[in-house]
């Protein structure tokens, strides 16, 4: 069964038409990435995705899990499994990274109609995770990315996604501002994820962070349509060739 | 009976103390917006208006096991008992009978009715470093004046807890001074109906104040700050807090007054306003000639609820020297749609995001208070608060 299905959409933004028909359908166990040039529509995909405001739909429909979403808010579908790690990973001062997960688990077992973790626990689950993402106890104490370098932000929106689990994940950009080392463990991270029950979708400029993350299809975004798809190996024709092509068209 | 009443009170005309400041008052009447100090709040006209209100509970610090001292109606209650016995802390406390003193010179209006009307106040003197806080609670619900006086001695470290849950208006005056070397933390908590509370803090040499002060509720609140850094190393961390619904008027004014080298303040306010609340900040810091190598700081923020609230900053600096370093910044702004977003797409819902980023917006002054055990009551306290009071 698709755990993601879009159909012809169209997203205005600013009454400016962004998506002008996309077609996409994501299974179970699947990666694809979404590769395209400065602003064809990339970002607007992953925001319409999760939900929020002022992405307006003129058309078409996103269903997930054979569910349409269109209307839901945007914690609605974090209910039901869905997660984008942000292109700009938000600063909150006031609020620890260790409260944001803590809050955000506890508000996706409530959902699930199950019983938050008591503290205890829970960090212990939040350490594991987080070494695996060579993150120390010191950055889980500090305040939301406040004083963060490019790097730590993007390890940090995947230390939520892997303690949060969700069934479909979005990455908008999260190669963007990683050194090729970070790049790794971020990848690592990704990739132990990887399940037949779960799903990703990858946006990116580069075909760098698909070296580390395999896709099983890749698509091409140019102005707001998918113009091409195929298989990893489109990826390395995109890094050699550029977009040109596309937008001549 | 008009609250206005309060202040114009005849004083017995055998007390010569209370009737020279009765007559230093009645000379200057109370300040209206014409006074710089007072430019937006017109005390006469809000006292006309107001009147006194249920108020809510303040926070509960009895589990911290404070020395507690209650003032009701502007009169000592109850408390002395508990500080004198005290195991271990004999030593720590030495009270005086209240007594009204001469005014100094160039006293304003609100001192001077102060002094002339207040029946009762703390005069405390703090020998040794007692080993628990110090409570002073203003509870009652007719209108009163009250007056404290209380004296660090050299190397003397406490923590005051400031308790304002007067349902009745009140005129609240403190003199604290700190010796050579005394730490004092004070964490200051609001919640009445029409309250005026000003407080001077004098400090000597190597003398360090913590303060954080929190106006939680009240319809009309002015509290104001002098903090006089009067000896060589003197330090003031100055951390502010308003939170106003409904149709509140909250004034803060916070005044560093740098008369050494060397010393340093930092003002910050965090203010959050809803409904149609309005709520004021004047950070103002003033550097004598003499007073070189001077670090001062203010900032002030406020975050904006509605669109019918209203915040009004002003942040001032009078620097005589020439060798300090000054900062000063004020930004008003709304609840962040980002943050908001990324917190939904997270899993949680909209309103539990909104009253999230109000708490962190205020946790920013909370986190300042060092006491773990005091902190969590206040964080607690301002969550439910946010929780019941917020339109969000």
């Amino acid at each position: 069964m698709s755990l993601i299905e879009i159909k012809d959409l169209h997203v205005n933004v600013n009454g400016e038409p962004i998506l002008r028909g996309i077609n996409l359908v994501i299974k179970g166990g699947e990666v694809h990435a979404i590769m395209g040039p400065n602003g064809s529509g990339k970002s607007t995909l992953s925001y319409v995705l999760a939900g929020r405001d002022g992405y307006e739909i003129t058309k078409g429909s996103i269903a997930f899990m054979g569910q349409d979403i269109a209307a839901l808010p945007p914690e609605a579908r974090a209910h039901l499994g869905m997660f984008l790690a942000f292109q700009y990973p938000i600063e909150v001062a006031g609020i620890t990274n260790m409260t944001l997960l803590k809050t955000s688990y506890d508000a996706l077992r409530k959902a699930r109609g199950e019983e938050a973790m008591n503290s205890a626990q829970f960090l212990r689950l939040v350490r594991e995770k987080a070494a695996a993402l060579q993150m120390n106890d010191d950055m889980l104490k500090r305040q939301l990315n406040v004083g963060f370098s490019g790097g730590e932000k993007k390890r940090n929106e995947i230390l939520q996604m892997v303690v949060l689990e969700p069934r479909f994940a979005i990455l908008d950009e999260t190669d963007s501002g990683l050194d090729i080392d970070a790049l790794q463990i971020v990848a690592e991270g990704v990739n132990a994820m990887r399940s037949p029950e779960r799903a990703m979708l990858v946006i990116t400029h580069y075909q760098r962070l698909l070296d580390f993350i395999r896709p099983d299809y890749v698509h091409v975004l140019v102005a707001g349509q998918l113009v091409e798809s195929g298989d990893a190996a489109l990826a390395l024709k995109l890094e050699a060739e550029g977009y040109a092509a596309y937008q001549n068209v | 009976m008009p609250l206005i009443k309060m202040f114009n009170i005849a004083t017995p005309e055998k007390d010569s103390v209370r009737q020279a400041a009765y007559k230093v008052a009645q000379a200057q009447g109370l300040p209206t917006r014409h006074n710089e100090d007072w430019h937006y709040t017109e005390l006469p006209t809000l006292l006309r208006d107001a009147k006194p209100t249920q108020i809510l509970s303040p926070i509960d610090f009895a589990s911290v096991n404070p020395y507690c001292i209650v003032f009701r109606d502007g009169v000592f209650r109850d408390g002395v008992k508990n500080i004198e016995a005290s195991e271990g802390d004999e030593a720590a406390f030495h009270i005086t009978p209240y007594a009204p003193q001469p005014l100094p010179e160039k006293a304003t209006a609100i001192n001077a009715y102060n002094m002339a009307h207040a029946q009762d106040g703390l005069c405390l003197r703090v020998i040794n470093t007692p080993s628990r806080p110090l409570e002073v609670k203003t509870l009652g619900d007719t209108s009163h004046h009250i007056r404290h006086h209380i004296v660090l001695e050299a190397g003397v470290e406490m923590t005051l807890i400031k308790t304002c849950a007067a349902s009745g208006a009140h005129n609240i005056w403190w003199d604290i001074e700190l010796g050579q070397g005394a730490r004092l933390n004070i964490i200051s908590h609001h919640y009445g109906s029409v309250a005026v509370e000003t407080q001077t803090i004098t400090l000597a040499k190597d003398a360090t104040l913590h303060s954080t002060d929190f106006i939680m509720a009240g319809d009309v609140v002015r509290h104001e700050s002098h903090i006089h850094l009067s000896g060589v190393g003197a330090h003031a961390y100055l951390h502010n807090a308003i939170l106003g619904t409904g149709n509140n008027h909250h004034d803060m004014r916070c005044v560093a007054h740098h008369h050494a080298a060397h010393t340093s303040s930092t003002i910050n306010a965090h203010n959050v306003l809803d409904d149609t609340a309005r709520g004021i900040f004047q950070g103002k810091v003033i550097v004598a000639r003499d007073a070189q190598h001077v670090d001062a700081t203010q900032n002030i923020r406020a975050m904006m609820l509605s669109d019918e609230a209203e915040m009004d900053t002003k942040p001032e600096l009078e620097i005589y020297a020439d060798d300090v370093a000054c900062a000063h910044g004020a930004t008003i702004g709304a609840l962040d749609d980002d943050a908001l977003f990324f917190l939904q797409a997270r899993g949680v819902d909209k309103k539990t995001a909104k009253r999230l980023l109000i708490a962190a917006f205020i946790e920013q002054v909370v986190a300042t208070i060092a006491a773990e055990p005091q902190r969590v009551l206040v964080q607690n306290y301002i969550s439910s608060l946010i929780a019941e009071t917020s339109s969000a």
